[in-house]
């Protein structure tokens, strides 16, 4: 009879020496560069702490701060409202393109799209940020360029200055919202659906929608899981968009707790109110990461 | 070959490139690195972009001082377009800067105590070797230009060796085909500005944009229209009983600890008539500026008048150059230095000229970081300052640059057509109010220009935008107030 041998962790772990050797630096980088900083945000919040050389133990004096401070509330309702709108967006636009690549008949033209989608991938967010906010420049911008040649004149706006537009105005950057990772992940979970499956479901004779609403989105549920977390994350910790394109403004009406966390840190000398801020942003996604883990379904099985 | 084999090989392949790595580093080791981030005066190339020649001087100097000092490498940073502050503070703390970084002079009040520069003083005291008959390096300079550099310790943390004006650009072509002139009281500004937009022009170009524009053209309104209207007030919130004349001297205004007794007696409060008379002006004004001027690019507020788009913009001294040879520039220009009267006509509290909106303290305005010290390389940036403020290099240093003029004794061959602004500064003084970044806090500030924005913008109104900024200006002078107990007295 088979007897496993019994070997204790360490002695495994030189046993694949190598392996452990190889995914070293990885580790350290990990430590160094996310670990460490997040540890070290999480203490610093229980300190008044000018990031350079005052510091003094106020326990959960910054958090109650964060309370009484008006840009608070105002900055996670902006936070709520391009979170709500990026899972919309996430979980709508680039999944249709990636059904729409996913029934292309022709290989050829599944790959030429596919890569089309992907291209402008290479392009630093940054870029396309500035693209933007030329696009939407009061003066000289692109839209109220077209507007008036088209003679809608009375449309043009300062987009990004409009107290009540500007933040629809952030949110409405990159339409039509196809390119990028979420489309390919909708792509490769689509991809993965066994072939014997859909042959099975175009037998039985079931209708284009039919197939996607009871075959495909089911069978694709663990992708969606994975852009509703990603998109979540993204949501909440991002700030670059707003910095780049609005710097919180015109007034508070686009601030978002990043963005204010990066304020009291670098130009307020309040290291220790921003590690409060991101330590209450990672419990949020904490949470939310728990509740999608939790209640989410990662995939159904069909029987045959 | 066993894997374990092939990961030796590799190991000893990585020791033997560190080893190389490290033995270069060990001779390169021998010439003593002082690098310097020279903002606006980092030499570079001309890129095909670029629509006048880049500042190229350092380089010169660089030549020059290296084969005084072939023991020395001075090497330049690139220019930081963006995210300046952020970088420095995240270089000063972790004690990774430059040795000579620029540096804005009016914030030393506020981190010079948190150890990030060297206390200059003592090297300012000893001579100068490049200048001939120099005992005390700190002779070279204007006084007031170098005692701008002065922290509430009383002890020099910069060097500042530059002075830097503004004016009014004006196309002469617009100014032509509308029918005016150069207006000299605020009620003919505001007529001509009328006239010109009725004409299709945008008659002044500013912004108020949070991305740069507020912290530039909200700053240089708020204290040029502070000057004027508080100007019968200004010995009661300095507490003293003779009148406080306008210098160009740093220190001799109203510091932040005088402002901040003022704010906290009530002396100073954005509730005065005096400040709600600011904001009526200026709402007035406003209907001149561009469409969506609180969302303008900085950059295209030149953009938009270099263009012929906009008759006038306020611009400093460093625009001289690129207008005089911008190839976008099509019309005739003029500059005038001083902004339009306010007479009694106009406000009640009107009736004082404005004073010049120039200063010490433009591109070089530099600190030398602690961190030199612990790398070893002090005397030798020391040395290196020494030598660029010589004014025989300091002078062709800043014609090439050719917006700021020198702050040093000797002007000798200094660009002549930046004289109108000195000129106008040493004339009228500059403003008594500081600016209010480095008076109070920078939270303040950026919460006063949210709400400025908000009040041009019409979306709320003086009472609401003066209750919000009293709020504001309580917190801040509280806040400077624990972190310098000693302004209580």
């Amino acid at each position: 009879m088979y007897r496993r041998e019994s070997k204790t962790v360490w002695q495994e772990i030189i046993k694949r020496k190598q392996c452990y050797i190889l995914l070293l630096p990885t580790f350290l980088l990990l430590l160094t560069f996310n670990y460490y900083p997040a540890i070290s945000a999480i203490y610093h919040s229980l300190f008044d702490w000018d990031g350079a050389n005052f510091i003094r133990y106020i326990g959960l004096g910054n958090f109650t701060n964060m309370f009484q401070d008006p840009t608070i509330p105002l900055s996670f309702l902006n936070t709520l409202k391009l979170t709500i709108a990026s899972l919309i967006i996430n979980l709508t636009f680039p999944l249709l393109a990636a059904v729409l690549i996913f029934h292309l008949k022709d290989m050829k033209y599944a790959y030429f799209y596919r890569v089309l989608f992907v291209i402008p991938m290479v392009v630093p967010g940054m870029v396309v940020f500035m693209i933007w906010r030329f696009i939407y420049n009061p003066t000289s911008g692109l839209l109220n360029q077209l507007l008036i040649s088209m003679g809608l004149s009375q449309l043009t706006r300062p987009w990004l200055g409009d107290f009540d537009l500007a933040l629809y105005a952030v949110i409405f950057v990159g339409f039509p919202w196809v390119a990028g990772t979420s489309t390919l992940i909708y792509l490769a979970g689509l991809q993965a659906i066994p072939i014997e499956i859909l042959d099975a479901v175009s037998i039985d004779g079931a209708s284009t929608w039919t197939r996607f609403w009871k075959i495909e989105l089911p069978l694709i549920a663990a992708q969606i899981k994975l852009i509703v977390i990603l998109t979540l994350i993204g949501a909440i910790q991002g700030f670059v968009n707003i910095m780049v394109m609005t710097n919180g403004g015109p007034g508070e009406t686009t601030m978002v707790p990043g963005l204010y966390l990066y304020r009291n840190a670098m130009y307020y000398n309040k290291m220790g109110y921003a590690c409060a801020i991101g330590t209450f942003l990672f419990l949020i996604i904490l949470i939310l990461t728990y509740i999608n883990f939790k209640y989410l379904k990662s995939s159904v099985e069909y029987q045959a | 070959m066993s894997n374990t084999g092939k990961i030796s090989r590799m190991v000893l392949v990585f020791l033997v490139i560190s080893l190389m790595l490290s033995s270069s580093m060990v001779i390169g080791a021998e010439k003593k690195v002082v690098k310097m981030y020279a903002q606006a005066l980092t030499p570079r190339e001309k890129l095909e972009a670029d629509r006048w020649d880049p500042p190229k001087y350092m380089w010169t100097l660089e030549k020059e001082y290296e084969k005084l000092h072939p023991d020395v490498d001075i090497q330049f940073m690139p220019e930081i377009p963006t995210g300046y502050e952020e970088w420095l503070v995240t270089q000063m703390t972790g004690g990774t800067s430059p040795e000579i970084v620029w540096y804005q002079r009016g914030y030393i009040a506020r981190d010079y105590q948190k150890g990030w520069f060297v206390n200059l003083t003592p090297y300012l005291n000893q001579p100068n070797p490049y200048v001939k008959g120099n005992k005390k390096w700190i002779d070279i300079f204007q006084p007031p230009v170098i005692a701008s550099g002065t922290a509430p310790d009383g002890n020099i943390y910069m060097i500042t060796g530059d002075i830097v004006g503004t004016g009014i650009f004006y196309n002469k072509d617009i100014f032509q085909k509308v029918g005016v002139s150069v207006p000299s009281i605020w009620s003919q500004f505001l007529k001509v500005q009328s006239k010109i937009k009725a004409a299709g022009y945008i008659p002044f170009s500013i912004s108020m944009d949070l991305g740069g524009g507020v912290q530039l053209w909200g700053s240089w309104c708020t204290r040029e229209l502070q000057d004027v209207l508080y100007d019968h007030k200004m010995s009661e919130i300095k507490g003293v009983k003779e009148p406080v004349k306008r210098t160009w001297k740093p220190g001799e205004n109203l510091p932040p600890q005088v402002m901040v007794k003022a704010i906290k007696n009530g002396t100073y409060s954005p509730k005065d008539p005096e400040w709600k008379e600011m904001l009526r002006i200026l709402k007035d004004w406003s209907q001149y500026w561009p469409q969506g001027f609180w969302a303008l690019p900085s950059d295209d507020v030149y953009r938009l008048w270099v263009t012929g788009k906009a008759a006038m913009g306020w611009f400093g001294s460093w625009q001289n150059k690129p207008v005089r040879f911008d190839p976008l520039r099509k019309f005739e220009w003029g500059v005038f230095p001083k902004i339009p009267k306010i007479t009694k006509d106009t406000s009640p509290y009107g009736g004082v000229d404005f004073p010049a909106m120039a200063g010490v303290g433009g591109v070089f305005q530099y600190a030398i970081a602690s961190s030199s010290e612990k790398r070893g390389v002090l005397n030798e940036t020391i040395d290196w300052m020494r030598y660029i403020t010589a004014p025989q290099n300091l002078i062709p240093l800043l014609n090439d640059h050719g917006g700021f003029a020198p702050g040093t004794k000797d002007t000798k061959g200094a660009d002549p057509s930046l004289k109108v602004y000195t000129d106008q500064m040493v004339k009228y003084g500059t403003e008594r109010i500081e600016p209010f970044d480095s008076m109070l806090t920078r939270e303040f500030v950026d919460n006063l220009w949210k709400l400025l924005q908000q009040y041009l913008a019409g979306k709320i109104d003086i009472e609401k935008m003066t209750d919000e900024v009293q709020k504001e200006m309580n917190k801040a002078a509280d806040q400077l107030l624990a972190e310098h107990p000693d302004w209580a007295k």
